[in-house]
C-alpha cells in the first residue's frame, strides 16, 4: 500500500511542479508554431485587413521565386562550409591543445575560445571596420603587394566567403572545447598499444583519435547545421543580404519580407519551410548516430 | 501527509494565480488611464485632469531636444493638454512598431514619420483625415505651404498630413582631401564630367581615400533614393504619372546609370559600405541638409555645391522629411489638432528650421528676412540647400513604394557592381518595378 500512494505521489508532484513552466511553453513556443502553420496558409499584406485564405499557394510561389531559392542555396553553403572547417580545424586545434607540454596551454585555450564568447554584433562590426574596402586594416597591408584587393563584404564573389571566414572564427572555440573534453576521454592504452605496434604520432592521429571521435563530431555536426542554419545576426549587420544577394540567408529572406515589407503569410510560410529542413537534417543525423546513444563505437 | 501535499499544491496554486493576477493588474491600469481622459473630454468646464497624448517622433540628438523643449512650451500655454513625447531610436524598428501597434490598436494619439510611409499608413485606414479641422479653423493657413510638399499628402481627395520638417541633398565634398590632392580647396564641380575628374584625381586607394562615395549597400531605399538625383538630373523619370509604370528605362536613365557605375569600377570611386567621408577618407559625396548636426564638429574643412547636371541638363535633388499626422484611434482628436497646429505652425516652423537646419516647408518661413538673414549670418554653407529646393522631386505616393524601391534596388547594384551592364540592368529593373505595380 505504502509503496502505491509513493509513486502516485512523486507523480502528481512532478507534474504540479512542471506546469508553470509547461505552461510558458505552450502559450510562447507551441501554439505559435502551430498558428505559423495556419498562416501560412493564408495571405495577409495589410495589418488592417484581415488574412485571406490562400492554400499552398504561398508555398507554391515561394518553390517558384529565383530568389528564394538563392537564399536556400546560399544557406547551404554557409551551412556546410561553416560546420565542417569549423569542425576539422577544431579537431586539429584540440590535437596540438592536447599536449601536455606545451606552454601557456590555457592561455592558448582562451586565446581560441574568446570568438565563441564575443557577442556577434561586435564581432560583426569589428569586421566590418576592419574589411573595409577602402580604408580597412587588411586591404591597406595587402595594397602594399597587389594592385585591387578584393572589396570583401561589398565584392559579389567575396562576401559570402568572407561571411563564412566570420562564422568559423566564431565556431571554432566551440568545437575545440568540445573535442578537448573527448580526446581526454581517450584511454592512454590504446596510444601506447599502438605505439608499440609500430605507429608514428601522425598514424596513431589517424587509427586512434579520429575512430574515437566520431561520436563526438557526428554530434557537432548536428549542432553546427542547426546552429549555421538559421545564421542572422552577422548577415544582417555586415552585408544585409547584399551585394546582389550573394549573402541573402533564409532567415534574413525571411526577415525582410515578413517584417520590412509585411508579408506575414509569406513570412509563416518560410519558417515552416525552414523547420522542415531543420527537422529533416536532425532526423537523419540521429538516424547515423542512434538517438542518444554515444556509447562505444569500434 | 496529506496536509503536507495540501499544503504544497496550494502553495503552487498560489504562485501561478499571482503571476497572472499581476500581469492582468497592469493592462487593466493601462486601460484605465485610457478611459480616464475620454471621459474628461465630454465636460465643458476646466476638467479636474489634464488631457493626456501620446507623440512619437523619430529625430535624435539636438533635433529631439528642440521637440522636448517646443512640446513643454506648448504643455505649458495649455494646461488642460499634457503631451507626453516618446522618441522612437531606430528607423526599422519603428516601422515594425507602427505595424504592431495598428494590429494591436495601441497607436499614439500623433506621431511624426518618414513622409514616404504616409501612403502605406494610410492604406491601413489608420490615418485621419485633416481636412475637416483646417476648414472649420479659421487662423490655419493651408496655402502657405509650398505646393510641392501639399501634393504629396492630398490622397484620394483628402489631406491625411502636414509637413513637420524637409530636407534635400546635395554635394558635400573635403576641402582637404582636395588641397592635398592639388585640386583647388575652393572650386567645387559643376558638370557630371568635372565631378568624374576631381574623383578620379582625388582617389587615393593606396592610402585609403575614394573619390566619389557613392551609396552602394545594402540594398533598398538608400540606394534609390541617391540614384534618383542623378536620374533626375539626366532629365530622366522614375515612375509615370499615375505611379502605374516604371518610367526610368529611356536613354536618360541610361545615361546616369552608366555614369554612376563607370566610376564605381575604379573612375573615381569603389563599391563600400557607407561611411567613408565621415570618417575623412572620401573626397565627396551626396548628403542632406541634416548634416550640419554631425559635420559641424568634423576634423576636416568642407563645403556644400549644388548637385552637378550633365551637358544640357539642369540640377536635381530628392526630398524628404517628416510630415506629422494624427491617428484615427486617438479619443482626444480635437487636442491633437490643436498640438499639430502649433507644430506646424509658422513662429514654431521658424524657430524649428533654425535650430535643426531642416528646409523650410513654409514660404512664410523660407522668405523671411530674418531666416534667410540667419543662414547667411550662422551656416553659410546651407544656402545651396535652400537654392536646392526648387529643384526638389519628390518621390512618387504609393504605398508600394517600399516595395517598388527595395526591387528597384536589388537590380541596379548588378550594374554598380560590374555583375550587369547597365541595360540589363535597367531591363530587369523595370520588369521587376512593374511586377510589383501590376498588383
Amino acid at each position: 500500500m505504502k509503496q502505491r500512494k509513493n509513486s502516485r505521489y512523486k507523480i502528481s508532484t512532478t507534474v504540479l511542479f512542471l506546469f508553470p513552466s509547461l505552461l510558458v511553453l505552450c502559450l510562447f513556443v507551441f501554439y505559435p508554431i502551430i498558428d505559423a502553420f495556419r498562416l501560412s496558409l493564408f495571405e495577409w499584406n495589410n495589418p488592417a485587413r484581415d488574412p485571406v485564405f490562400v492554400g499552398m499557394e504561398n508555398y507554391k510561389n515561394l518553390f517558384m521565386d529565383d530568389r528564394f531559392l538563392n537564399s536556400l542555396k546560399v544557406t547551404l553553403t554557409y551551412t556546410v562550409g561553416v560546420t565542417f572547417i569549423s569542425i576539422i580545424l577544431g579537431l586539429i586545434i584540440a590535437n596540438l591543445l592536447n599536449n601536455k607540454n606545451l606552454p601557456f596551454r590555457n592561455f592558448f585555450r582562451g586565446l581560441f575560445f574568446l570568438p565563441t564568447v564575443t557577442p556577434t554584433v561586435v564581432a560583426a562590426m569589428v569586421w566590418i571596420i576592419i574589411f573595409n574596402p577602402t580604408y580597412g586594416f587588411v586591404n591597406i597591408l595587402l595594397r602594399n603587394v597587389m594592385d585591387m584587393p578584393p572589396n570583401w563584404f561589398s565584392d559579389p564573389h567575396w562576401a559570402l566567403p568572407t561571411i563564412m571566414l566570420l562564422g568559423i572564427w566564431r565556431r571554432v572555440g566551440f568545437t575545440i572545447i568540445i573535442y578537448l573534453a573527448a580526446l581526454q576521454n581517450i584511454p592512454n592504452d590504446y596510444y601506447e598499444i599502438s605505439k608499440m605496434d609500430g605507429a608514428n604520432a601522425f598514424q596513431s592521429f589517424l587509427y586512434v583519435t579520429i575512430p574515437q571521435m566520431i561520436p563526438t563530431t557526428l554530434m557537432l555536426i548536428t549542432l553546427g547545421f542547426i546552429d549555421s542554419f538559421l545564421v542572422f545576426d552577422q548577415v544582417l549587420i555586415t552585408t544585409r543580404g547584399g551585394p546582389s544577394s550573394t549573402t541573402e540567408v533564409v532567415s534574413l529572406f525571411l526577415y525582410t519580407d515578413a517584417f520590412t515589407l509585411f508579408k506575414m503569410g509569406k513570412g509563416a510560410a518560410i519558417s515552416v519551410i525552414i523547420f522542415v529542413i531543420i527537422l529533416v537534417i536532425t532526423l537523419i543525423q540521429w538516424r547515423l548516430v542512434g538517438f542518444g546513444s554515444y556509447e562505444d563505437i569500434s | 501527509m496529506k496536509e503536507k501535499r495540501f499544503l504544497k499544491f496550494g502553495l503552487l496554486i498560489f504562485a501561478i494565480l499571482a503571476m497572472l493576477i499581476s500581469s492582468c493588474s497592469s493592462v487593466a491600469a493601462t486601460k484605465e488611464a485610457e478611459q480616464a481622459p475620454a471621459g474628461e473630454e465630454v465636460e465643458d468646464t476646466t476638467p479636474a485632469e489634464p488631457v493626456k497624448l501620446t507623440f512619437w517622433h523619430q529625430y535624435d540628438k539636438a533635433n529631439a531636444e528642440m521637440i522636448d523643449d517646443l512640446v513643454a512650451e506648448f504643455n505649458q500655454a495649455n494646461p488642460d493638454i499634457q503631451v507626453e513625447v516618446v522618441v522612437q531610436p531606430s528607423y526599422d524598428e519603428y516601422k515594425t512598431l507602427l505595424q504592431t501597434s495598428i494590429l494591436s490598436n495601441t497607436l499614439p494619439d500623433v506621431a511624426t514619420v518618414d513622409l514616404i510611409w504616409v501612403p502605406w499608413l494610410v492604406s491601413t485606414g489608420s490615418v485621419e483625415a485633416l481636412d475637416n479641422y483646417i476648414a472649420s479653423d479659421s487662423d490655419f493657413d493651408i496655402t502657405d505651404f509650398y505646393p510641392l510638399q501639399l501634393d504629396y499628402d492630398n490622397i484620394d481627395g483628402s489631406r491625411f498630413a502636414l509637413p513637420m520638417s524637409a530636407n534635400n541633398m546635395q554635394v558635400i565634398w573635403n576641402k582637404d582631401l582636395f588641397e592635398q590632392a592639388g585640386l583647388d580647396p575652393e572650386v567645387p564641380p559643376t558638370t557630371w564630367e568635372e565631378l568624374k575628374a576631381d574623383a578620379e584625381q582625388c582617389q587615393d586607394l593606396d592610402n585609403g581615400i575614394v573619390g566619389f562615395e557613392f551609396y552602394t549597400q545594402p540594398t533598398g531605399e538608400g540606394i534609390t533614393w541617391q540614384f534618383q538625383v542623378f536620374l533626375w538630373a539626366a532629365g530622366g523619370e522614375f515612375l509615370n504619372a499615375d505611379n502605374t509604370k516604371a518610367a526610368f528605362n529611356t536613354p536618360q536613365g541610361l545615361e546616369a546609370l552608366t555614369y554612376v557605375s563607370d566610376m564605381l569600377q575604379g573612375n573615381g570611386s569603389i563599391p563600400g559600405p557607407w561611411g567613408a567621408f565621415g570618417e575623412g577618407k572620401a573626397c565627396m559625396q551626396l548628403d542632406g541638409s541634416w548634416l550640419f548636426g554631425y559635420r559641424s564638429d568634423a576634423p576636416f574643412d568642407w563645403g556644400v555645391a549644388l548637385v552637378p547636371a550633365p551637358e544640357g541638363g539642369t540640377s536635381a535633388t530628392n526630398t524628404g522629411g517628416e510630415r506629422i499626422l494624427m491617428f484615427s484611434n486617438s479619443e482626444n482628436k480635437e487636442a491633437t489638432w490643436k498640438f499639430i497646429k502649433f507644430m506646424t505652425s509658422s513662429d514654431v516652423q521658424l524657430r524649428w528650421d533654425m535650430t535643426t537646419g531642416f528646409m523650410p516647408v513654409r514660404k512664410s518661413v523660407g522668405e523671411n528676412s530674418e531666416y534667410l538673414n540667419w543662414v547667411n549670418d550662422t551656416e553659410p554653407r546651407m544656402l545651396p540647400f535652400v537654392e536646392g529646393m526648387q529643384y526638389a522631386h519628390t518621390r512618387p505616393a504609393t504605398p508600394l513604394y517600399n516595395e517598388v524601391s527595395d526591387a528597384f534596388s536589388r537590380e541596379i547594384q548588378n550594374a554598380f557592381l560590374g555583375l550587369a551592364t547597365p541595360e540589363e540592368a535597367l531591363a530587369a529593373a523595370e520588369q521587376a518595378v512593374n511586377d510589383i505595380l501590376a498588383q
